[in-house]
C-alpha cells in the first residue's frame, strides 16, 4: 500500500507530464509551431499571426481537450468494469458496449435522426445501453467463477453489432464514408461546440464514477461478500454500468470506437498505486487522458500528412497487452 | 422478511428464523426450516452436499430471497453489515489488495468515502490483524499469500466488521490440517472471549463435535436434527443421512471421537 504522501506525488507528476504533453503536442502536426509561437498565441493573441492563433486555438486545442476527456472517461469506466466484473481484460470495448454504441450513432445517422448536436449521443446511449443490459443481464446468470465467459460473449456481442453496423454501410452506400470516417475514431473534426456538450457529461461521470469507488472496491471482492457488507449488489451494478454507459456513448458519438485505452491504463496504474479504486480510477482518469493525447499526437504526425485512426494506434497497443495479461493470469490461476 | 421481535433479547436470541425456504422455480432447496440462535455459542451446519447449508446461510443473510418464511431479529438494525458478517465459500481476490486494505474493507459499512476512517476503526483493523496472527502480512497482496494465510485475512476482514453474529462457509475446506485446526481454534476462541454467535458449515464431522457447541445437521433443505454433536451424530443418523458407517470411540484425552468403517472388499459405488 503506498503512503498518501507518495501518492499526491504521483498524481503532482502526473499532472506536469498532462501538462508538458498537451503544450508539447499543440506544437506538432502539419505545420510545425515553435513553443515560443505557441507562447505568443497565448499571451499576446493580438500579436500572434492570425493563422498560427486560428490552428492552436481553433483546431489542435480542441482536439487535445477531447483526446483528454475520452481518455478520462474511457479509463475511468474501464478501471471500473474490472472491479463489477472482476476480470482485468474486461473494459468497455472488449464487452461490447462502444460496439452498441457505434450501432446507436450508425442507425441515427443512417436514418437521418441527427436531430440537433444531441441526435447522435442519444441514439449512441441508446445502443450503448441496450449493449449493456445483455452484459447485464449474463453477468447475473453466469456464475461468478464463469467472468471469462462474460467475455467470450462480450467479444461475441462485438462482432455482431460490428456486422450489423458494415450492413448499414453496405445499404446506404450514400453515407458509406462519413460513416467509415467517423468509424475509424478520431479527433481530428472535433470543435469546442462539440466539447461543451462531452465536457459536462463526461465530469458528471467522472464525479459519480469516483462515488461509487469504495462500492467498487467491494464489489470487487465477489458480489457476495459485498452484499454482506451492505452493497445492494445489482442497484449498484446497474448504477455504476449505466454512468459508464453514459459516458462512452458521449465519447464514441464524437470520436469513434477507441479501443482498449480502458483495458490497458487501469492494468498499469494499479502496478503504481494498487487496486484501491479511490485512488485508481482518479489516476487512471489522468493517465487516460495522457495516454489518448499521446496517440493523437502520434496519429497525426507518424504519416504527414495524412493522419492515422486513432483507434488503431490503441489497438497496436492494447492488443498484444490483452494477450500479456491474459497470459499472466491463466499462469497465476494455474 | 426481517422482522423485529424484543422479546427474543430476554433470551438472548440473535436470530430466529421460522418456516423459512427457498425455491429455484418449484424446486425446494430450503423447505420450511425454523430455529433460533443464541448469544456466545458456536454452531456448525453438516450435511451431504446440496443439503441446503450454503442456502441457508445466504437466506438468513438475504444474499437469496427466501420464497416465504421470517426472520425475526432482536432489535432494529439500520445497516445489516452492522449485525451480520459472512465469509463466503471463495472470495475471489483477483486485484492485488495489500492484505491491510482488504481487513479494513470490514470497516466500509462504518465511515463514509469523505471522512475516512476513524481512529476506532483503524484499532479494530489492527486487532483483527492480531488476532489471526497476520500482522506481519499487513504489507502484502492478497494474490500473492497461500491458502491459509489468505483465509486467516478474509476472516480478518469479518471480524473487523465486528457484527454479534458471524457466518464462515466452509472456512477450513481449502486449508491442510494444520491451518483448519489453527482457524476453528481462532473461531472458538472468538465465542469464548468476544461473546459472538459463530454459524459455520463444516464437513469433518470429528471437528464438529471437537469445536463447535451446537450442530444443524441439514438434509434435502430441512434441519433434520439438532442439538449437542454427541447427541445429535449418532451411528443411526450419520447411516441414514451421511450413508457411512460410524461410531464413537473415546481417546486417550478422554474425548469422543468418531471412527469411520468401510468394509476393503465392498464395490465403491462412485467406481461403478
Amino acid at each position: 500500500m503506498i503512503t498518501s504522501a507518495k501518492y499526491k506525488w504521483i498524481v503532482a507528476i502526473t499532472l506536469v507530464v498532462l501538462l508538458l504533453l498537451s503544450f508539447i503536442a499543440l506544437t506538432m502536426g502539419p505545420s510545425q509551431i515553435s513553443l515560443s509561437q505557441l507562447w505568443m498565441s497565448f499571451s499576446q493573441p493580438e500579436n500572434t499571426n492570425i493563422g498560427i492563433g486560428q490552428i492552436v486555438t481553433q483546431i489542435r486545442l480542441p482536439r487535445i481537450v477531447m483526446a483528454l476527456l475520452a481518455g478520462m472517461a474511457l479509463s475511468a469506466s474501464g478501471g471500473a468494469f474490472q472491479s463489477i466484473f472482476r476480470n482485468p481484460m474486461s473494459d468497455p470495448y472488449v464487452l461490447g458496449i462502444s460496439s452498441g454504441a457505434s450501432v446507436g450513432a450508425a442507425i441515427a445517422i443512417v436514418l437521418g435522426l441527427q436531430v440537433g448536436i444531441l441526435g447522435i449521443p442519444f441514439f449512441a446511449f441508446l445502443g450503448a445501453s441496450s449493449a449493456l443490459a445483455v452484459v447485464y443481464w449474463l453477468a447475473f446468470s453466469l456464475k461468478q467463477s464463469e467472468q471469462n465467459t462474460l467475455l467470450l460473449a462480450g467479444i461475441a456481442m462485438s462482432l455482431m453489432l460490428g456486422a450489423i453496423v458494415s450492413l448499414l454501410l453496405v445499404i446506404n452506400r450514400e453515407q458509406m464514408e462519413s460513416i467509415y470516417f467517423w468509424m475509424l475514431g478520431g479527433f481530428n473534426a472535433i470543435s469546442w461546440k462539440q466539447i461543451y456538450i462531452v465536457l459536462p457529461v463526461v465530469l458528471f461521470s467522472l464525479v459519480m464514477l469516483f462515488k461509487y469507488c469504495k462500492d467498487l472496491n467491494l464489489l470487487s471482492m465477489g458480489n457476495e461478500t459485498a452484499h454482506s457488507l451492505g452493497i445492494n449488489v445489482k442497484q449498484k451494478v446497474a448504477i455504476i454500468l449505466l454512468i459508464s454507459a453514459l459516458s462512452v456513448s458521449i465519447v464514441v458519438s464524437y470520436s469513434g470506437v477507441i479501443g482498449f485505452v480502458g483495458l490497458i491504463v487501469p492494468h498499469m496504474v494499479r502496478f503504481l498505486v494498487g487496486a484501491d479504486n479511490r485512488r485508481l480510477l482518479p489516476l487512471s482518469a489522468l493517465w487516460g487522458g495522457i495516454f489518448l493525447i499521446l496517440a493523437d499526437t502520434l496519429a497525426r504526425t507518424l504519416v504527414q500528412p495524412g493522419e492515422l485512426p486513432v483507434g488503431s494506434i490503441t489497438a497496436l497497443f492494447g492488443a498484444p497487452y490483452f494477450f500479456f495479461i491474459l497470459i499472466k493470469r491463466s499462469r497465476r490461476h494455474a | 422478511m426481517l422482522k423485529v421481535k424484543k422479546e427474543l433479547k430476554q433470551q438472548k436470541i440473535v436470530v430466529a428464523f421460522e418456516d423459512l425456504s427457498f425455491k429455484v422455480g418449484t424446486n425446494p432447496i430450503l423447505n420450511s426450516v425454523t430455529h433460533e440462535l443464541y448469544q456466545g455459542c458456536f454452531y456448525s451446519v453438516a450435511g451431504c452436499n446440496g443439503s441446503g447449508k450454503t442456502t441457508l446461510l445466504q437466506t438468513l443473510l438475504q444474499i437469496k430471497k427466501a420464497s416465504s418464511g421470517k426472520i425475526y431479529l432482536p432489535e432494529e438494525v439500520a445497516n445489516k453489515a452492522h449485525y451480520f458478517s459472512y465469509v463466503p465459500q471463495n472470495t475471489q481476490l483477483e486485484f492485488d489488495f495489500t492484505v491491510e486494505e482488504v481487513v479494513m474493507m470490514g470497516r466500509y459499512p462504518y465511515y463514509s468515502g469523505i471522512t475516512g476512517p476513524s481512529k476506532e476503526d483503524k484499532r479494530k483493523v489492527q486487532e483483527a490483524l492480531a488476532l489471526t496472527d497476520i500482522v506481519n502480512l499487513r504489507h502484502r497482496s492478497v494474490t500473492t499469500l497461500s491458502g491459509g494465510e489468505r483465509q486467516r485475512a478474509i476472516i480478518a476482514r469479518a471480524l473487523a466488521q465486528d457484527t454479534p453474529l458471524m457466518f464462515l462457509d466452509e472456512p477450513v475446506s481449502q486449508l491442510d490440517v494444520y491451518h483448519q485446526i489453527e482457524v476453528l481454534k481462532l473461531l472458538r476462541e472468538i465465542v469464548d472471549t468476544q461473546n459472538k454467535t459463530i454459524v459455520t458449515v463444516l464437513h469433518d464431522l470429528n471437528q464438529v463435535s471437537e469445536f463447535t457447541d451446537h450442530v444443524m445437521v441439514m438434509d434435502q433443505g430441512c434441519i433434520a436434527a439438532n442439538g449437542t454433536p454427541i447427541e445429535v451424530l449418532t451411528p443411526k443418523l450419520l447411516k441414514d443421512i451421511f450413508r457411512v458407517n460410524a461410531e464413537w470411540v473415546c481417546s486417550k484425552d478422554m474425548k469422543p471421537h468418531l471412527i469411520f468403517h468401510y468394509q476393503k472388499n465392498k464395490k465403491n459405488k462412485l467406481l461403478e
